[in-house]
């Protein structure tokens, strides 16, 4: 059909010769997509395709964007080996990723599994979990640093309530990271949490059926039908989930007041990329910084969509 | 008819030792946002108070006074000025990117050109390099267009992202093309069929990538951060940054700034909240 519409045309075309540029823009030359793409294609080249390149060359130069980058080769990479600052910021970050990780994905799945379930107020409590992911990162790092205000603070006042020692959250190593943790999930949970709920959906009822005429309970249905047909998202929320921690940034550098303390305690990898990039001025070392933090999570993603491949076989 | 009042039924009681978990949580959830409300209409000195209070004394001395001096007599940072700034970068962005990407992903649907594939491909592969390596080179090339220090690079990298053309063209991919073939036979030129064809076919993902969009240009920290230092163009979220200082011991007036940084987006949510809940579903899961 489509053949017969674009001969009776030619034929049509024939007769008068359209100018070139009507040409160029008629839906039948190689250029019309142009006319569609463009816009886009500039934007992405310049700001998503070519700077991935030109990091990769600034990585490779001293540069201080005050005299000319001077190609350094990988002496970037090398010094960061020995940059006990950016070993302290790689450890803290690794540090995160273990504390946040496992809190980030299995608080989302136990709320998921009881706002599934037909109780009252669901949607609501749905909302309650959820609106905090709306909110911007640097209004909720200022709401908790109040919250973890050491004398006026909504944490000490109901820790103390339970009979638990009170901290000066902030200002205590250890004790810092930890209060970014918690504020974090308190953030981020309503993502994962979503897609827990659309995963559940997809697992048939009748499974559950068939397996409670079984005489199945609860943990047995949890663990023979719910977390298998989990499986899907739950590499999905792993993989996004670990990476977004090793990317931990913002909620840092308002919390800790771009310090990183206590006694950089944490400081991140990005915020480590950030200091060096836009405090120092070290063009060079902080897309060096960026290079490894990429290949840091390329790795792990990698690792983990075979370990998933591994427990399907 | 024998019952005089209907008895729960074994499911309801079933499930009453998770509503209460539930409600605990939820409970527990809301109260830093609620906490921060609450702060933001109370008068400083029923603030600082040992225990902490959740209402003042009086009811009546609640008052929206923090609001009126963050925004009236700003101490430093204009908030509203920043609030139309960030209402600006929001609005304009999302609508380039809206329609931007409508037009590339069409493209990639649909027309048949050179080069197709590989351009698909490279988005896709965009789509999973980490946004802290475009910093310092995106860095390098703002400050080469002398663009910092204006809304420019806030509005214009986020509409090259790859996100949106890929969302929009499985989309796309998944309506029939008899449509289009039908209005093409009657001879609908292609941007008219886009137009009024795969366009209103396409309102749910459109709105998708609208409602992200400008979740995302209103909350983006830091690229902001990094290009913007001069208090007349901040965004909502660094302006806070810089409020913070100029309000560091004043909670009241720390709060209220707080919700005038968090309130838009929550609103956003409150309203669109199917649409935004069945979107991070599709975008998450298919994306």
């Amino acid at each position: 059909m489509e053949r017969g519409v674009t001969a009776g045309r030619t034929r049509v075309e024939a007769a008068p010769r359209p100018l070139l540029s009507a040409r160029v823009w008629s839906e039948r030359s190689p250029l019309y997509a142009l006319v569609y793409l463009l816009p886009f294609l500039v934007v992405f080249v310049g700001f998503h395709v070519y700077p991935i390149f030109y990091g990769l060359y600034v990585s490779l130069t001293a540069w201080d964007l005050l005299t000319p980058p001077r190609f350094v080769g990988l002496s970037n990479y090398a010094a960061l080996a020995g940059d006990r600052l950016f070993l302290t910021s790689l450890r803290n970050t690794a540090l995160f990723v273990v504390l946040d990780a496992p809190m980030a994905i299995c608080i989302p799945l136990g709320l998921a599994l009881l706002v599934n379930e037909r109780i009252p107020l669901r949607t609501i409590f749905r909302s309650a979990f959820v609106t905090p992911l709306m909110i911007s990162a640097s209004s909720v790092g200022v709401l908790w640093q109040w919250i973890y205000n050491p004398a006026l603070g909504l944490v000490n006042y109901y820790a103390q309530a339970l009979g638990l020692p009170g901290q000066s959250w902030m200002s205590q190593a250890g004790w810092a990271t930890f209060a970014i943790v918690i504020t974090t999930v308190w953030a981020t949970s309503g993502f994962n949490l979503v897609l827990f709920l659309a995963g559940l959906q997809n697992i048939p009822e009748h499974l559950y059926d068939a397996a409670k005429v079984d005489g199945a309970g609860a943990w047995a249905l949890f663990r023979n039908i719910t977390l298998p047909g989990l499986r899907p998202t739950t590499l999905f929320v792993t993989v996004t989930t670990i990476i977004g921690a090793f990317r931990v940034f913002v909620q840092v550098l308002v919390m800790t007041n771009n310090s990183g303390g206590p006694f950089d305690s944490t400081r991140t990898v990005v915020m480590h990329l950030y200091q060096t990039g836009f405090q120092f001025f070290r063009m060079g070392g902080a897309a060096a910084v960026a290079w490894v933090l990429f290949l840091i999570i390329l790795v792990f993603t990698i690792a983990q969509f075979q370990m998933q491949r591994g427990a399907a076989d | 008819m024998s019952m005089a009042f209907p008895r729960p039924s074994r499911r309801t009681l079933d499930l009453m030792p998770r509503f209460v978990i539930a409600l605990v949580l939820a409970v527990v959830w809301a109260l830093p946002i609620a906490w921060m409300l609450m702060t933001s209409i109370k008068p400083e000195n029923q603030i600082v108070t040992i225990p902490i209070r959740w209402l003042p004394e009086h009811l009546s001395d609640l008052t929206f006074q923090n609001y009126i001096n963050v925004l009236a007599i700003p101490r430093g940072v204009d908030l509203i000025r920043s609030f139309l700034n960030s209402l600006t970068v929001a609005s304009i962005g999302t609508l380039c990117v809206v329609v931007v990407d409508t037009l590339a992903a069409y493209a990639l649907a649909r027309l048949r050109f050179p080069g197709r594939d590989i351009l698909f491909y490279a988005i896709v592969a965009s789509l999973i390099v980490p946004p802290e390596i475009l910093l310092i080179p995106n860095y390098i090339s703002v400050w080469r267009l002398d663009w910092l220090n204006t809304l420019l690079p806030l509005i214009v990298p986020p509409v090259g992202s790859g996100f949106g053309v890929f969302l929009l063209r499985q989309f796309f991919l998944s309506i029939p093309s008899e449509l289009e073939d039908a209005a093409r036979i009657d001879g609908c030129g292609r941007l008219r069929i886009l137009w009024s064809i795969v366009v209103p076919l396409s309102g749910g993902a459109i709105a998708t990538l609208a409602i992200f969009t400008f979740l995302y240009y209103w909350n983006d920290f830091t690229w902001p951060y990094i290009t913007i230092n001069a208090a007349d163009v901040m965004t909502l979220p660094i302006a806070l940054i810089q409020f913070r200082g100029d309000y560091f011991s004043e909670y009241g007036q720390l709060m209220a700034g707080t919700v005038i940084t968090a309130l838009p987006t929550i609103i956003v949510f409150l309203v669109a909240q199917r649409l935004i809940i069945r979107s991070i579903t599709l975008t998450g899961l298919k994306g």
